[in-house]
């Protein structure tokens, strides 16, 4: 069943703030994709490997690195032979297998890769779902998209079991979902797919009234339950300016 | 007051749109996360992620194709742990939906829906083509085209289909446009 992505903690990384935490993950993204030395890149990736380590622990580093290893290895394999400049490595007869560009374009992509891959996961296992909303409302993100997403959220382990249900249902009448053959599989789950479409828009209505019975469609201002609670905010702020800076000047010089 | 009359009513209301969009973004979601069948040659999924897409754009016309297709698969991006996708999906099924929707607004035939299949899966294909080839290299990139025209084949083959399908089980769905 989904809850979320979030990993409980208290690491420094943890707690500080979500809008924050935003505008360093858009920095460390925007800067993989600038043409950077393989110093740089490799020094920015053991940096956000550290950070990693620090709040969620070795192990669950390691997660989003197994799920990209596939890629890894395509890009291990296809991508030197595109790029055959410099000094060659490994050449058989007169044809250039690896060269010093190729070895450098390899890991620059791969570096890449991996270190927006572990941004993100860093990202979204240290920020709630919630929090993540309100620091996007803070962004002026309207209010009606941040509530369409949380009710989105609300439902989906609802449709899940509405899923599960349907699917049990049919299994009891005979439905064999471990057929073999594609196109009989497709038979089996279709009406399962079209109960579950039913029941779940049949729910629209009802959430419809409920939404309009607390007031949603009215266009009178809103106040806010729920708002972002931050400490020591102004040095939040300056520690963020610092670590930015850094990591451009890191970018720029190495 | 009649059944048609409450449909209708219901539909009216302003906050119709906001749980049209969330219920809808829920379905992608579990379509895309939860309901997958393996493909036996490739080890692979077919995920009904596009299936979905196709649905709501036939059902409930492009805006909210746009929206619920762009958002679920966004949102189940990031619960399969894959949330450096989260915003190129958004764009990418986003823009699928918004096209099939505008393509089979008004009538769906077969010309229209071969139109449909294709501008879906270049600009889906396309746009994560271009992305991954940004990320890891334009040669790795190739290697995902295959599987993501397959998927746009299970969305207009399940999910043409399944609209059809919906509304003779479901006639009051046919008021729920917008």
């Amino acid at each position: 069943m989904i809850s979320s992505t979030y990993t409980n903690g208290n690491s420094i990384i943890h707690r500080a703030d979500p809008r924050i935490k935003i505008i360093i993950l858009l920095t460390i993204t925007t800067l993989f994709f600038f043409h950077l030395s393989i110093t740089a890149m490799v020094l920015l990736f053991l940096l956000l490997a550290g950070a990693g380590i620090g709040s969620l622990g070795f192990l669950k580093v390691l997660q989003p690195i197994k799920m990209i290893l596939p890629i890894i290895i395509f890009v291990t394999i296809l991508t030197p032979p595109f790029f055959k400049g410099g000094d060659p490595v490994l050449s058989i007869r007169d044809t250039i297998i690896l060269s010093t560009v190729g070895i450098e374009q390899t890991l620059r992509l791969i570096f890449r890769f991996a270190g927006i891959t572990l941004s993100f996961y860093i990202f979204f296992s240290t920020t709630s779902i919630n929090y993540f909303i309100l620091a996007l409302s803070w962004f002026k993100l309207p209010y009606k998209a941040a509530l369409i997403v949380t009710i989105a959220l609300r439902y989906i382990p609802y449709m899940i079991v509405i899923y599960n249900n349907i699917r049990d249902a049919h299994k009891l009448r005979g439905d064999n979902y471990r057929n073999r053959k594609l196109w009989k599989k497709l038979n089996t789950i279709f009406p399962t797919l079209v109960s579950v479409l039913i029941q779940s828009i049949k729910s629209i209505p009802s959430l419809s009234m409920a939404l309009e019975l607390k007031g949603i469609g009215l266009e009178t201002e809103r106040s806010q339950f729920n708002c972002i609670k931050s400490n020591k905010i102004i040095l939040q702020i300056i520690i963020t300016s610092v670590i930015v800076l850094l990591l451009i000047l890191i970018s720029i010089f190495l | 007051m009649s059944d048609n009359n409450n449909k209708s009513a219901i539909t009216n209301l302003p906050t119709f749109k906001i749980a049209s969009l969330a219920i809808l973004i829920a379905v992608t979601t579990v379509f895309t996360y939860i309901v997958r069948i393996p493909v036996a040659p490739t080890r692979g999924y077919i995920n009904f992620g596009d299936v979905a897409i196709f649905f709501t754009a036939i059902t409930f016309g492009p805006i909210t194709a746009f929206l619920a297709g762009g958002l679920g698969t966004a949102v189940a991006d990031l619960f399969a742990g894959y949330a450096q996708w989260a915003p190129i999906t958004f764009f990418a099924h986003g823009l699928q939906g918004l096209l099939v929707g505008l393509i089979l607004r008004k009538r769906i035939n077969v010309p229209g829906l071969i139109l449909a299949f294709i501008a879906a899966t270049v600009v889906m294909a396309g746009t994560y083509y271009i992305t991954a080839g940004l990320m890891y290299g334009f040669g790795p990139a190739l290697a995902e085209v295959p599987g993501n025209i397959l998927q746009n084949v299970a969305g207009v083959a399940v999910g043409v289909p399944l609209a059809a399908a919906v509304r003779k089980a479901y006639p009051p769905i046919q008021n729920y446009k917008w």
